[in-house]
């Protein structure tokens, strides 16, 4: 397997390897780079999901999968800022707009639509799950109190909550866990966005619990053929969910290709580490932990930000910064000894 | 709820109780003796006559005695008659009532939409220039007190040309008058109440406003309005609630002296003439009436922490 052997190759500034589909981009992320006030938490991101893909973004705590989200969901808050990329939606740049204007153009919840990681913070404690789902639902045109409450109420169904009807006039805190991720999902949808995020949506609930919720957003995001971000630590979440995944690792990403693809052959080390598969650099040898941890912002390592940690790292993995790079079969790397490492294992 | 109920009522008499037993007793050792006083009004003082008025006006008889008697009454609707003019005591009380209850109303609703809406505001601005001014005025409000604040108003309205009508008049007599008649007492008691509020509101909103349930109604659309009115300041809005409730006890007790300065036959002006005459019965019955008021706030205070939040409706019923 040689680089650049297969699938013709999409130029850098495109970057939707997928596998050839027909359906167009929905969202591209360019190399995105995100401040909290002097830090920069996010350096290079670059991504991008097709309609009725599914794209996983997997990476360690830290690396800075939640704050390129919020990117761009324009969610970032008090002192965050894009500071360097781009973010397209359906061809419309949307990297720096006002709140208001993200508004005015129906980005929040209109067109994408969000599901956080703790249904239990993320729901208002005073007020019902009835008007949750009004306040999104208002946004597609409906009105009047029979049409949004039936409405609402066929949502709840549709994410299989029991006694739809009831539900709607409960609190928050009178559902469980799971039901709360399941009215979260309904509010989210109840908008009818064309790109769903989800922040590792099922991180807080129970583990019961967790593959039914997954298991609900994946049928919901095939029927409904929407794009879907979901955002993991968990690589069983990547195979069971997504159709492509992207890779971070401090604030970058450094592998992106077909979920298959990837857990079949993982090329970059960061990813085998993950996959628990990590090349030494010599031929046949493997170790199994990765040890230390993600650098933060003030700490980021010269050269290739992985290169403490890398088992294969030659010296010039210090010094030269690695770009992302397309490789065989739609693949994109970031790793100097890309093609080194799979001569070796070829 | 109805233990919930039948619990602060419970606690509300005894209350009560404690206090008419507390003003009872000590305000009978404070110097200066009712029957001296209208003696030595009408010129000759002799033990005899002083025994004979201390008799007739019922202050022989034990303390205790007088404590029951009066406290029976009460119970039966009946708090005894003015020591001075003979008049019953419970038709002065509820004439007194209506012009201290206006005002405080009056102050508090105005002092909470000030405080709450600079709170807000402050909140919403944060870190700006307007957020700085908001702030230095609160400080500067906390720290002046309700007497110097009415008169200030009094001599700045001066300054300006404008006095207040006099005499006073009630609402429902003329309505033009009594409202010059209230609104400037009312600003003065409400300044206090709006810069302790409106601190308070700002640091429940910039908490609020932190959490996940308000990014995540953001990203599902939620106008700014009803994101900061609706799902913030309603999630701010128990503690907020707790500090009014014990700002219309500041607010109330801030009468005895606006009322004075302000002219207003309230509650207040009829406790500090009582006070000065030594009328018992008169006291008893002002304290009485302001423990009732106090009560019944704390009681509407804690109903609405129920109407705000579904959890603690919840965890009553
Ligand atoms: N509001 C913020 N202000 C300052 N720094 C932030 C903020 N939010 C996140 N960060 C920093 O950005 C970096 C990336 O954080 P992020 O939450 O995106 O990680 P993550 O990949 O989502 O991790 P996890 O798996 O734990 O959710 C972290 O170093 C974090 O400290
Ligand atoms: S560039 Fe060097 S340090 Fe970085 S992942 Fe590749 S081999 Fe490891
Ligand atoms: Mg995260």
């Amino acid at each position: 397997m040689t680089p650049g052997s297969a699938t013709p190759m999409t130029p850098m500034s495109a970057p939707s390897y997928g596998q050839g589909s027909a359906e167009p981009t929905v969202l591209a992320v360019e190399a995105l780079a995100v401040r909290y006030g002097d830090m920069e938490v996010c350096s290079d991101v670059s991504l991008s999901v097709r309609r009725g893909e599914a794209l996983a973004l997997i990476g360690e705590s830290g690396s800075g999968k939640s704050v390129t989200v919020l990117a761009v969901t324009g969610l970032l808050g008090r002192g965050g800022a894009i500071s360097r990329g781009s973010v397209v939606l359906d061809g419309e740049e949307i990297t720096r707009l006002s709140e208001k204007e993200r508004r005015r153009r129906g980005l929040f919840g209109r067109r994408i639509g969000v599901i956080f990681q703790n249904p239990s913070r993320a729901l208002d404690p005073v007020f019902t799950v009835g008007q949750q789902l009004n306040e999104a639902l208002s946004l597609t045109g409906l009105n009047g109190r029979e049409a949004l409450r039936s409405k609402a109420a066929e949502w709840l169904r549709h994410v299989g909550l029991p006694d739809p009807e009831e539900a709607l006039d409960r609190y928050p805190h009178q559902l469980s866990g799971g039901q709360r991720q399941r009215a979260m999902i309904a509010i989210a949808l109840a908008s009818e966005p064309e790109l769903l995020i989800a922040d590792e949506p099922t991180t807080a609930l129970d583990v019961t619990i967790q593959a039914q919720v997954l298991n609900l957003i994946r049928r919901l995001q095939r029927e409904l053929n929407l794009a879907l971000i979901i955002v993991t630590h968990d690589f069983g979440v990547v195979a069971a969910m997504a159709d492509r995944v992207s890779v971070m690792y401090a604030g970058e990403v450094v592998e992106t290709g077909s979920v298959t693809e990837i857990i079949r052959d993982p090329r970059h080390p960061y990813t085998r580490a993950l996959l628990g598969s990590l090349p030494t650099g010599q031929p046949g040898a493997r170790i199994e932990a990765l040890p230390g941890s993600v650098p933060s912002a003030g700490t980021m390592p010269t050269g290739c930000r992985f290169h403490p940690r890398c088992p294969a790292a030659v010296a010039e993995c210090a010094g030269e910064e690695p770009r992302l790079e397309p490789a065989s079969y739609g693949r994109v790397l970031r790793c100097l000894r890309a093609e080194e490492l799979a001569a070796y294992d070829a | 709820m109805l233990t919930f109920a039948l619990r602060r009522a419970v606690l509300g008499i005894l209350v009560l109780i404690t206090v008419s037993v507390l003003v009872f007793v000590s305000f009978r050792f404070v110097p200066g003796d009712i029957v001296n006083q209208q003696l030595s009004e009408a010129g000759a003082v002799t033990p005899e006559l002083l025994a004979q008025k201390r008799a007739q006006l019922g202050l022989d008889k034990p303390l205790l005695v007088q404590f029951t008697e009066w406290a029976s009454g009460v119970v039966t609707g009946d708090f005894g008659k003015s020591l001075w003019t003979g008049r019953p005591v419970a038709n002065q009380i509820v004439t007194a009532l209506v012009p201290t209850m206006q005002l405080s109303i009056v102050a508090i609703i105005l002092g909470a939409v000030l405080g709450i809406g600079a709170g807000v505001a402050a909140a919403l601005w944060r870190g700006t220039p307007g957020d700085m001014i908001l702030r230095i005025v609160s400080t500067v409000f906390l720290a002046i007190p309700q007497l110097w604040l009415g008169l200030l108003t009094l001599t700045g309205l001066a300054m300006i040309g404008y006095y207040i009508p006099l005499p006073y008049r009630s609402f429902s007599v003329n309505p033009a008058i009594n409202f010059q008649q209230v609104i400037f007492p009312a600003v003065a008691l409400s300044l206090g109440v709006a810069a302790a509020l409106s601190r308070l509101t700002r640091s429940a909103m910039l908490e609020v406003t932190g959490a996940d349930f308000i990014r995540a109604a953001r990203a599902r659309g939620v106008p700014s309005s009803r994101l900061y009115i609706g799902h913030g300041l309603k999630n701010a809005l128990i503690p907020v609630i707790t500090l009014l409730g014990t700002q219309f006890g500041n607010l109330l007790s801030g009468t005895v002296i606006i009322e004075q300065i302000f002219n207003i036959p309230g509650l207040g002006n009829m406790l500090f003439e009582a006070v000065a005459n030594r009328d018992y019965p008169v006291v008893q019955a002002a304290v009485l009436t302001y423990g009732v008021i106090t009560i019944v706030v704390n009681l509407l205070v804690d109903l609405s922490y129920g109407i705000v939040d579904p959890r603690i409706r919840e965890a009553r019923s």
